[in-house]
């Protein structure tokens, strides 16, 4: 059990091939419906890397199998070195997980959800209490820190969660939608933590349908389209000189349906 | 408009059935149905002899349905979300079409048509002749429509308390309250006194509320008394209109407050802090302060121990007294440690889709028996001290408080049996508890309560197979040779470890081979 739990930082945060992530032939089916078909994906360490696509283009599918948290039909999966599957143990002990949906401890206050997952993590209490004092106080939630997390909003609870996944100093993140139904507010704070989080050299991997955002925040991108990976690499070889949304409605071949049908609408056609 | 309501509602339900959960809790509602209708004809019909007992039977029958109907949207049950006002907020309907619309709608379904169905036999047990069965018709009519319209009517004036947070937990207990003394007050009644003087002075009053109202004019009409009669039919139907006048005037609040349950309450700083302090080393530690505060805050889980107290510990109480058994009594307190102990039968779905913050820092089979005792370490510490109160209470009545000890230590050595055969449940069969959601109109899970009775009685039925051994406690300790009493008790103490030890690793191992599709089941119904 080596470990970046500990106070230090990691010796390492890529497997020997300088990678982060390293998925090859990943395969999920749901019955009839293929979420995942077959996605080759790398994400050298140390990146920012926004996983955009359309909503129900297998983004929440790959991350969750990524992560450990879904079983693969088929697939290699390679986290900081590691196999995700069959025993996604090794791996869940050394990346920081936000999945969709948000679904946290609510019964509990803020600053006992904190102190309870750093304890189920094992690390040492005192430490968990400090570090989860000083994240509620960076991601602005001391104040609510002995509210019931019921109450919370999902911007609070969408940095509690970011706060839950960053207290055992991961070595690579890994992000569902981390900044939908968010205040900007909550979202520059989020954005900072995780810049000054990858500038020490940890990988964050994201997903988003905002493209604005992932050009702003990424300088690694995949871009997703029906359960395949239909782009990925350096921001600016993936955009070639366009802006992301134009080179994704490109990529996608998304045509132009922007309403040439609906001629009733609007106040001048009567 | 009306058409467009009740095709919605068809639509809806056509849907919902599509989801194989809910086709099981439709099929065994409708097989309920099937089984229980000539049951209650032919009770019906039974009554149409004694016309005086029908008139009383049919005032308090009719009344009780009417009262069920009232509880239905206290969260008991859950009411079906297929008319909740605030989906049709957006749109230019004025209250009083919508409430005509959502009224008809709320028509078609399992319930009013069960409701129907049942009480379809009054048509022949309360009328007498071709005359006073048209009133009985339109009796029955009646008493469907107050049903559906109460029903309605109080769930969208108590939609405002119950789209706050706390107007929820309030609700859950408040319903379980409402449950479980009603079970207690029938089960004493029942035990009391004989039951036809009970159900005429009972009817003597009810008779003057509307559904009671609907019974007695059928009666009347039977009985020859047309003016009577026509009546107690009118006033129900006064009384049916004024709850749908009601109903239009908070629905027109409702539709403007649907957003109240942003509405947040803050909790003072410091006045736990003591309990934050609480931390006890190691996973387990974490997992069973985590548990006990969750067994305080969770409606559910609160209502679950309300629940287990009601039942575990009044229902001995009306034994011992039924059995007239000396101290051996006491005993009875094991069937109280049975009923505690089902809280361990599902330990993973209480957790519903929080469940990933375990799964994400699991590293081995250990990391999940550590959870599992952290667990049962909250119920034991929870459930150990009311079975002390119990054994105490009941050793007191039987007029010997000393003999309160050994029946105490059998029914720890009970509590760990079904804490094993729970922890092996737990990880077999989770099924999810979904947290009380923002909105009085979503359901609880359905087709779920089938797969719940299952895992209850499984686990009630190994609990007792596993405890057959601990009969032989007291029959040893006859023998009478000194120490040999303790020695036996903190055998069955030390055997019931044992068992909830077993059950602890077995589920460690069973759930670390399939923690994805643990979660899958534990987040399915959320994710729709």
């Amino acid at each position: 059990m080596s470990t970046a739990n500990g106070s230090g930082r990691p010796a390492t945060n890529a497997g020997s091939d300088g990678l982060a992530v390293r998925v090859r032939g990943l395969w999920k089916r749901f019955g009839a419906q293929v979420a995942v078909a077959g996605i080759d994906l790398d994400v050298p360490a140390g990146r920012f890397c926004g996983l955009v696509g359309p909503n129900g283009a297998g983004k929440t599918t790959a991350l969750s199998m990524i992560t450990g948290l879904l079983r693969p039909d088929a697939g290699t999966i390679e986290v900081i070195g590691r196999q995700s599957w069959p025993d996604p143990a090794a791996v869940k002990a050394e990346i920081g997980v936000l999945p969709e949906g948000l679904r946290l401890f609510e019964r509990l206050s803020g600053l006992e959800l904190l102190g309870y997952v750093g304890r189920l993590r094992r690390l040492p209490g005192a430490e968990v209490d400090r570090r989860a004092g000083q994240l509620l106080e960076v991601f602005d939630l001391d104040s609510a820190a002995n509210k019931l997390v019921v109450d919370y909003s999902t911007g609070m609870r969408k940095k509690l969660g970011l706060a839950a996944a960053l207290l055992h100093n991961p070595r690579a993140l890994f992000l569902d939608e981390p900044f939908e139904g968010v205040d900007p507010i909550s979202a520059s704070v989020i954005r900072d933590v995780l810049t000054r989080y990858t500038r020490s050299g940890s990988t964050v991997v994201f997903s988003s349908h905002v493209m604005e955002l992932v050009e702003r925040l990424c300088d690694w991108v995949a871009v997703m389209h029906r359960g395949q990976i239909v782009a990925q690499g350096p921001l600016e070889s993936v955009r070639a000189g366009q802006p992301l949304e134009q080179a994704f409605l490109s990529i996608v071949g998304a045509g132009d349906r922007g309403g040439d049908g609906l001629t009733w609408l609007g106040s001048s056609s009567g | 408009m009306v058409g467009i309501f009740v095709r919605l509602k068809l639509r809806l339900l056509a849907n919902g059935l599509q989801d194989t959960a809910r086709l099981v809790g439709f099929a065994i509602g409708t097989a309920f149905t099937l089984a229980m209708t000539p049951l209650a004809t032919i009770g019906w019909l039974g009554l149409r002899d004694s016309p005086e007992l029908a008139a009383d039977v049919g005032v308090v029958v009719f009344t009780a349905i009417a009262l069920a109907w009232v509880i239905l949207p206290l969260g008991l049950f859950g009411t079906d979300d297929t008319l909740d006002p605030a989906r049709f907020a957006a749109l230019p309907l004025r209250p009083r079409t919508l409430v005509t619309g959502l009224y008809v709608g709320a028509f078609v379904g399992l319930a009013p048509l069960a409701t129907t169905a049942l009480l379809a036999g009054s048509v022949f047990g309360l009328s007498d002749g071709p005359g006073s069965m048209v009133i009985a018709v339109l009796a029955l009519a009646l008493e469907v429509a107050l049903c559906v319209a109460v029903s309605r009517a109080l769930a969208s004036a108590l939609s405002g308390i119950l789209r706050s947070r706390r107007g929820r937990d309030l609700a859950v207990l408040v319903g379980v309250l409402i449950g479980g003394s009603g079970q207690l007050v029938m089960l004493g009644t029942a035990y009391v006194s004989g039951s036809a003087d009970l159900v005429h002075s009972a009817a003597s009053v009810l008779r003057w509320a509307p559904p009671g109202m609907t019974a007695w004019a059928a009666a009347d009409a039977a009985a020859g008394h047309y003016l009577p009669a026509i009546a107690g039919l009118a006033g129900a139907a006064l009384a049916d209109a004024l709850l749908l006048l009601w109903w239009g005037r908070t629905l027109t609040g409702a539709m403007v407050t649907t957003d109240a349950s942003t509405a947040r309450s803050a909790r003072p700083t410091g006045r736990r802090a003591w309990l934050q302090r609480v931390h006890p080393g190691g996973r387990a530690g974490a997992v069973a302060v985590r548990e006990l505060r969750y067994n305080w805050r969770e409606p559910r889980r609160r209502s679950a121990w309300v629940a287990a107290v009601l039942f575990g510990g009044i229902g001995p109480f009306l034994l011992l007294r039924q059995d007239g058994a000396g101290a051996g009594g006491v005993y009875v307190v094991c069937l109280t440690a049975g009923i505690v102990g089902l809280q361990a039968a599902n330990q993973l779905g209480v957790d519903g889709p929080a469940t990933w913050m375990h799964v994400a820092t699991w590293r081995g089979p250990r990391d999940i028996r550590a959870d599992f005792a952290g667990r049962n370490l909250a119920l034991a510490l929870i459930g150990a001290p009311i079975l002390l109160v119990i054994a105490l209470a009941l050793a007191a009545i039987a007029g010997s408080a000393g003999s309160a000890l050994e029946p105490f230590a059998l029914a720890c050595a009970v509590l760990g049996i079904a804490f094993g055969v729970g922890n092996v449940a737990s990880a077999l069969a989770p099924f999810p508890v979904p947290e009380s959601t923002t909105n009085v109109f979503s359901g609880a899970n359905t087709g779920q309560g089938c797969l719940a009775g299952v895992v209850v009685i499984g686990s009630m039925a190994g609990t007792g197979l596993l405890s057959l051994p601990l009969l032989a406690a007291p029959l040893l300790t006859r023998l009478d040779r000194p120490g040999q009493a303790a020695v036996v008790y903190l055998g069955g103490i030390g055997y019931g470890l044992v068992v909830a030890w077993v059950g602890r690793y077995l589920a460690g191992v069973m759930v670390y081979g399939r923690q994805p599709e643990l979660l899958g089941l534990l987040t399915r119904r959320e994710a729709g």
